[in-house]
């Protein structure tokens, strides 16, 4: 495997990392925002199915997505009909996946932070006569800041070190499925540790330079926060 | 204006509220105890509670209708000056803002953050940016609380007058049963979701019954004459008697003032020295017993009435009847 190989799954992983950050930025926003506001004994489970990604292990997600990909089942089949490709092994797979696996870590902090939201400021906004969408511009999303950096950036933390998940519906394709991790577990088995170790090093300072700048972005503002 | 509103709040709570004014009523006050519905009230006038209906002839479906809350609701993300601006974006029309920043006292607060102002300065932002936002009809739910009491007759002086030359219609709940008297045009009551009693000012100020006596005041009103300055004190003329107040509400050249009937207390004597400024000579109309020993004297003279609260013992040994002309004396406020 040369570095091109390695360079390559580099800009894939970012690539999934950020398809998957933003288009569960679209999702988790308004599921979040109807969970914390939906008062029914049914929102218990909502929740549980919603986290179960969190405590399930990624091979059996990988396993249940595998069989729901493959070209004979109905999604498979449906995607092959619509793009004409085949949808396993494909980098849609591991976008599709990825918002499943990632889906509790952009819900929840969006979850807690419309629970913490005062709802009343919503009317005050209401009137002095905003629209519904410009008491969300102007009110909802500025006060949901910090929860929608932290949403954010999880799940792009999360997507980049994703391993299971994307082992099972992936496959390992250089330039179409071979992401970080999984460049990395094939350098390790070829025994090439000075580029594993390259990698793991660089893998283990992103995120922990994205995870700084997340606590330091999604901070109050001084005095915001009454 | 004729108002109905409902709305189910819970189970056990109903809001069911009908009241009609006179056309020229602009300032409508409402009181009542808490748990009445009176902040129910104004949310199903606001048009946040989407469960409700009600009709107001005053509004038209293109009315703006402004609502300063209690707890003021200003934006935490923004400073005073965001938050004045973003309800000037949406201002129906515009507003003359530095008359508002000045009469609402906030030209001095505009840079500063909404979470380190004190009660009152929240109180006096969220009136500044519901008029910055021009509104129709104006709805107040207890927005003067935090004021301390200068500031805050200050500042509703300047809402009537500002809501006066703008034609604004204004509902203001409040339990200052003083500024309700002082500022509105016609007083309504609430209890357990309904209006019970509405009516002019002095109508229901006048129709108390005495265990209403300690939430209760009277007003009294006529021609302010010259301001004194030496002793900074405005007297007026009530029913050919000169009356000093520090600072009554002056309105077309009449001065207006609320007493407490607590404070008031009955002399007999005509000529008494006394450190108590304002003596006013009135007969006593109607004695009638109040809680705790005490009696609540209905005092009148010509249109003007005002109440005192005395104790049992007081009115017996002064031998206290109707008829009796006296001297109700109270204190200079």
């Amino acid at each position: 495997m040369s570095s091109v190989d390695d360079w390559q799954a580099v800009i894939l992983t970012l690539q999934l990392a950020l398809i998957t950050g933003g288009l569960l930025l679209i999702f988790a926003l308004p599921l979040a925002w109807w969970l914390a506001g939906w008062r029914s004994r049914m929102k218990t489970l909502v929740l549980a199915i919603v986290a179960l990604p969190l405590v399930l292990p990624p091979t059996v997600l990988g396993f249940y997505l595998l069989l729901a990909f493959a070209p004979d089942s109905g999604i498979g089949e449906a995607w092959q009909w619509l793009t004409g490709e085949q949808l396993a092994f494909s980098f849609s797979a591991l976008v599709l996946g990825s918002l499943l696996y990632s889906l509790p870590f952009a819900v929840q902090p969006l979850y807690t932070g419309f629970e913490q939201l005062d709802r009343r400021y919503l009317d005050a906004a209401a009137t002095l006569g905003m629209s519904r969408i410009a008491r969300y511009r102007h009110v909802v999303f500025p006060l949901i800041r910090p929860h929608l950096l932290i949403a954010f950036g999880l799940t792009v933390a999360h997507t980049i070190g994703e391993f299971g998940v994307v082992l099972m519906i992936g496959g390992n394709i250089p330039g179409e499925t071979q992401v970080l991790s999984i460049a990395l577990y094939d350098h390790v088995e070829a025994l090439d540790y000075p580029r594993a170790h390259a990698m793991a090093l660089a893998l283990l300072g992103f995120s922990f330079v994205l995870l700084m700048a997340l606590y330091q972005l999604s901070r109050k503002p001084r005095g915001a926060g009454a | 204006m004729k108002l109905i509103a409902s709305l189910k709040v819970s189970t056990d709570f109903t809001l069911d509220a009908q009241l009609s004014t006179n056309d020229d009523c602009q300032f409508l006050g409402v009181m009542g105890p808490s748990g009445a519905g009176k902040s129910s009230l104004l949310r199903v006038l606001a048009n946040l509670e989407p469960a409700s209906s009600y009709q107001c002839s005053w509004t038209s479906p293109s009315s703006r209708i402004g609502l300063v809350f209690q707890d003021s609701l200003l934006f935490p993300h923004l400073d005073v000056a965001g938050n004045l601006a973003l309800a000037q974006r949406y201002a129906k029309s515009n507003s003359d803002a530095s008359e508002i920043f000045q009469g609402c006292q906030c030209e001095a607060l505009l840079e500063r953050q909404v979470t380190y102002l004190s009660g009152g300065e929240r109180q006096r932002v969220a009136l500044c940016r519901a008029l910055v936002n021009s509104p129709d009809i104006l709805l107040l739910d207890e927005a003067f609380s935090a004021m301390d009491n200068a500031l805050s007759q200050q500042v509703q002086q300047f809402l009537r007058r500002y809501c006066l030359k703008h034609g604004i219609n204004v509902i203001m709940v409040s339990h200052d049963i003083s500024a309700l008297a002082l500022y509105c045009d016609e007083l309504a009551s609430m209890k357990g979701g309904r209006i019970i009693r509405s009516g002019p000012v002095n109508q229901m100020l006048n129709n108390v019954t005495s265990d209403q006596a300690e939430n209760t005041v009277a007003v009294l009103s006529g021609p302010a004459l010259e301001f004194d300055e030496a002793h900074q004190i405005t007297p007026f003329l009530c029913e050919d008697q000169v009356l000093y107040a520090r600072h009554p509400f002056v309105e077309d050249g009449q001065a207006k003032i609320t007493v407490d009937p607590r404070d008031v207390s009955i002399d007999l004597a005509q000529q008494h020295a006394s450190s108590i400024l304002n003596g006013f000579t009135c007969e006593v109309r109607a004695l009638r017993p109040a809680a705790a020993g005490q009696v609540l004297v209905r005092l009148a003279r010509g249109q003007s009435q005002l109440f005192a609260l005395i104790s049992e013992l007081s009115a017996s040994r002064m031998k206290l009847q109707a008829g009796d002309t006296v001297t109700a004396r109270f204190k200079l406020r």
